[in-house]
């Protein structure tokens, strides 16, 4: 018998939030001022079986490629700064999922097709980590995604 | 591929399918790659130390003579005892299902019987069950093993680690023969002291052993070579933990206290620790197994110096967290297989549903019900894999025999290296390892009480030495005393007819007529249990094909489609255990830090001690000094004070302690 686990009382909020935005099909962008994006990560996903993978796994890569094949959901902890593939891959399924417009062919160019449809993608990241990145890139984060802050 | 696992294959085609094969040794074993190679297979418990082709006297010799062999045999035996509990359980469960369904899979391909993609999609969802698991712990269970080798020993304490313990009662068990009993009592006492020195003097010297072209202990902090991540990553958080428990209860300084304290939690938290969770792969997993050191930090001291007085049943890690009592294990053995169930219950109804769809066998009782033949497999299994294969193959020599001369039973006489070994024997069981008595040599009765001058016969016979955990049913009195009891058993063949074996135990001293000597094990259920079909099935699940083996037997007997659809689900299995991998190493290393990893942390995962400038030179003084104290010259101590405020400088702290006098200790990257 699974059970669902117990989720720490200030992420219901952000959860509800995060919920929403996946299934009006937008993509939640969960900024962690305390630093527990892993904790967020490890209780939520247990509680809807999403898979987690870290921007700083050496088969990142991989495994978000793969993800992308199947109807479920995907939270993609941004541990480490974004760049290179891991920035083109985002970027590329940032684009996929424009809400003004789907552009497939920077996944194209990468060697991937579209999404699934029922694919949905969720972005962890905490604020000391966003903060190294360059200002383009946290715009453009801010820009495709829902943002949601948690203290 | 190794010339013999070609062999194997091609010999495949033309025997039966999954009959005892030998391959290289497979990926997911628990291991350690020393000069002296070691391992123990998870699912079976069958053990590899290099003691093949070894009496068991020559194999205790080797362990007394060379303390690398030793600290090998105590890192995989660790792993043994790591496994006598709930998690080892469900890991043999798991596996045994999956391999047993990959062979079944591999005959229907070979021989050309109908099956369809289900049978891969079975085998694929119980192969990632099982690979979950044991990924999930790897870095636990190589951790404890590598403690077990480098620990600092407190030789003048009462306590010993549970691996050292059984190695001591094997050792003793097959030193216990002579011709009376004074003799044998003599050879047991200064058999143990001599073996216990040999086990501390391992223990200490565990951190300077080679590794490849390092000391291990420098191998484990520099994290080199990269395959060490788990058993350097599992050994921080194994002293992390001692040092949590340590900190609020003296007791737990001593190692061994600390280890068996480590044994009883697996045994006793287990259980709670696996149950009600929807995946293995999700993080929320790996925090809970890894998050023992958490609840330690968090516990009140009392409850950590109550722990010392406590029953064994109760669950450790849940009463350090809530204060409450519960029995974490049932304490008489019969629980086991509802603890398996309740942790893996749809593999379990599974496997349930394909025993109830088999023809039932002429020998199950009318009232079993498929529940309870499953239990009784499974119980079964279990039983059979507390069986610890040590030495193996050893060569034995026929001396001569006494009719009768242990009435009703025959004697006869073994010589064993230096030795000779007594066995009490029927005339049926003597026909079976000796082809015509009547032509071997007939000793006197005094023989069995006397040093045995006579030369071996050519007639040379092999033999297996084993310990045993032996259920200690005594539950009606006091249920939570151990269960279990470390014995001694041998097989003993004749490599002519290794068909007909014999089971051996050791049985007492006769006085005036015999001292301790072998007989035959009577008892049809625990010598059938232990050494013929579950021995067979121990050894096809341990050699049983890869998910890739497999794949290329499909590919090759015209199934490319089925190849092809076990290929993708594998893809999607190394993914699942790559992300498990990613979840325990973050775990552990925010558990190392207390607090959230930042992005130069993770660097500490790759590079572990290189991260500081010429800690590389430090590389004798820290094996010297891993785990106790050693005596820095004033010019050593000043590079080591230099070393210090370069490691302050990149991790925040020193990595070695040392006091005013110049006594240095290593600290490591996380104390």
């Amino acid at each position: 018998m699974s059970k669902t686990p117990e989720i720490d009382s200030n992420f219901l909020e952000p959860l509800e939030s995060a919920m929403l935005n996946l299934e009006t099909g937008n993509i939640p962008l969960i900024v962690f001022a305390g630093g527990n994006s892993r904790r967020f990560a490890a209780q939520v996903a247990a509680a809807i079986n999403a898979t987690v993978v870290y921007v700083s796994q050496k088969d990142f890569e991989a495994q978000f490629r793969a993800s992308l094949k199947e109807e479920h959901a995907l939270f993609v902890v941004i541990d480490q700064t974004l760049a290179g593939r891991s920035l083109d891959l985002l970027n590329g399924y940032l684009a996929a999922r424009d809400v003004m417009g789907a552009d497939n062919s920077k996944l194209a160019a990468l060697g991937i097709a579209p999404p699934a449809a029922g694919h949905q993608l969720a972005i962890l990241v905490d604020k000391a980590v966003l903060a190294k990145h360059a200002m383009a890139i946290q715009q453009h984060l801010a820009e495709f995604c829902s943002v949601t802050g948690v203290a | 591929m190794p010339s013999r696992r070609r062999g194997a294959r091609q010999g495949l085609v033309d025997r039966a399918p999954v009959s005892h094969r030998r391959r290289s040794r497979p990926a997911d074993v628990l291991g350690y790659a020393f000069s002296v190679d070691g391992s123990l297979d998870p699912a079976t418990k069958l053990l590899d130390v290099g003691l093949d082709q070894h009496t068991p006297l020559q194999a205790r010799h080797t362990l007394l003579a060379e303390p690398l062999h030793m600290s090998v045999a105590i890192h995989e035996l660790t792993h043994f005892v790591s496994l006598e509990n709930a998690l080892g359980h469900v890991i043999g469960f798991l596996a045994m299902r999956a391999r047993t369904l990959a062979a079944s899979i591999e005959q229907a391909a070979v021989q050309g019987l109908p099956f369809d993609s289900s049978w891969i999609a079975l085998y694929a969802a119980w192969q990632l069950k099982y690979r979950l698991l044991l990924e999930l712990w790897r870095p636990f269970l190589e951790g404890l093993a590598v403690y077990a080798q480098v620990h600092e020993p407190d030789q003048e304490g009462d306590a010993l680690i549970e691996p050292v313990g059984i190695l001591l009662s094997w050792s003793l068990f097959i030193s216990m023969h002579g011709p009376d009993n004074v003799s044998a009592r003599k050879a047991w006492q200064s058999g143990y002291k001599q073996f216990l020195e040999a086990a501390y003097t391992a223990i200490r010297k565990g951190p300077a052993l080679r590794h490849g072209k390092e000391e291990l202990a420098v191998a484990l902090e520099f994290v080199n070579p990269a395959g060490l991540r788990p058993y350097s990553f599992g050994h921080a958080y194994i002293r992390a933990l001692q040092s949590a428990l340590a900190e609020k209860c003296e007791v737990y300084e001593s190692s061994e206290r600390f280890f068996n304290l480590v044994m009883r939690i697996l045994r006793s938290s287990t259980r709670r620790l696996l149950s009600d969770t929807s995946s293995w792969d999700q993080p929320i997993m790996t925090d809970r197994v890894y998050g023992w050191v958490d609840i330690v930090r968090q516990a009140p001291a009392s409850r950590v110096q109550a722990l010392d007085g406590q029953l064994d049943a109760v669950d450790v890690l849940h009463f350090l967290a809530t204060g409450e009592a519960e029995r974490g294990y049932d304490g008489t053995g019969r629980g086991d297989t509802t603890t398996v169930r309740q942790i893996v219950p749809q593999f379990w109804e599974e496997f349930e549903t394909a025993l109830s769809k088999q023809p039932r066998p002429a020998k199950m009782p009318p009232e079993e019900t498929p529940t309870d033949r499953a239990a009784r497999l499974v119980a079964g299994w279990m039983r059979g894999t507390m069986s610890l294969n040590l030495s193996s193959n050893g060569g034995v020599f026929v001396i001569g025999w006494i009719p009768q001369g242990l009435a009703p039973l025959n004697a006869l006489a073994l010589k064993v290296d230096d030795v000779v070994w007594w066995l009490a024997l029927t005339d049926e069981d003597l026909a079976k390892v000796v082809d015509d008595a009547v032509a071997l040599p007939q000793l006197g009765t005094a023989a069995m009480r006397e040093s045995v001058s006579a030369p071996a016969t050519a007639h040379r016979l092999l033999i297996d030495s084993y310990v045993s955990y032996e259920l200690w049913d005594q539950a009606s009195t006091s249920p939570s005393d151990p269960t279990v009891m470390p014995a001694v058993s041998f097989r003993l063949w004749n490599p002519a007819t290794a068909d007909s074996m014999l089971h051996l135990q050791i049985a007492g001293a006769r006085p005036g007529v015999i001292g301790p000597h072998l007989s035959v094990r009577t008892s049809e259920n625990q010598a059938a249990l232990q050494f013929t079909g579950l021995s067979r099935l121990r050894h096809d699940v341990r050699d049983a094909l890869s998910s890739s083996e497999l794949a290329g037997v499909l590919r090759a007997h015209a199934h490319a489609d089925l190849a092809k659809t076990l290929e993708n689900l594998l893809e999607k299995e190394e993914l699942a255990v790559a992300r498990v991998i990613a979840h325990v190493e973050r775990s552990i290393l925010a558990t190392l830090l207390q607090r959230v990893p930042s992005d130069e942390d993770l660097e500490l995962l790759e590079r572990g001690l290189s991260v500081v400038p010429d800690a590389r030179k430090f590389g004798p003084l820290i094996a010297a000094t891993y785990s106790m104290f050693a005596w820095a010259d004033a010019s050593l101590a000043a590079h080591v004070r230099r070393l210090n405020a370069s490691a302050t400088a990149v991790l925040g702290k020193p990595v070695f302690e040392i006091d005013d006098r110049g006594f240095v200790r290593y600290r490591g990257l996380w104390a």
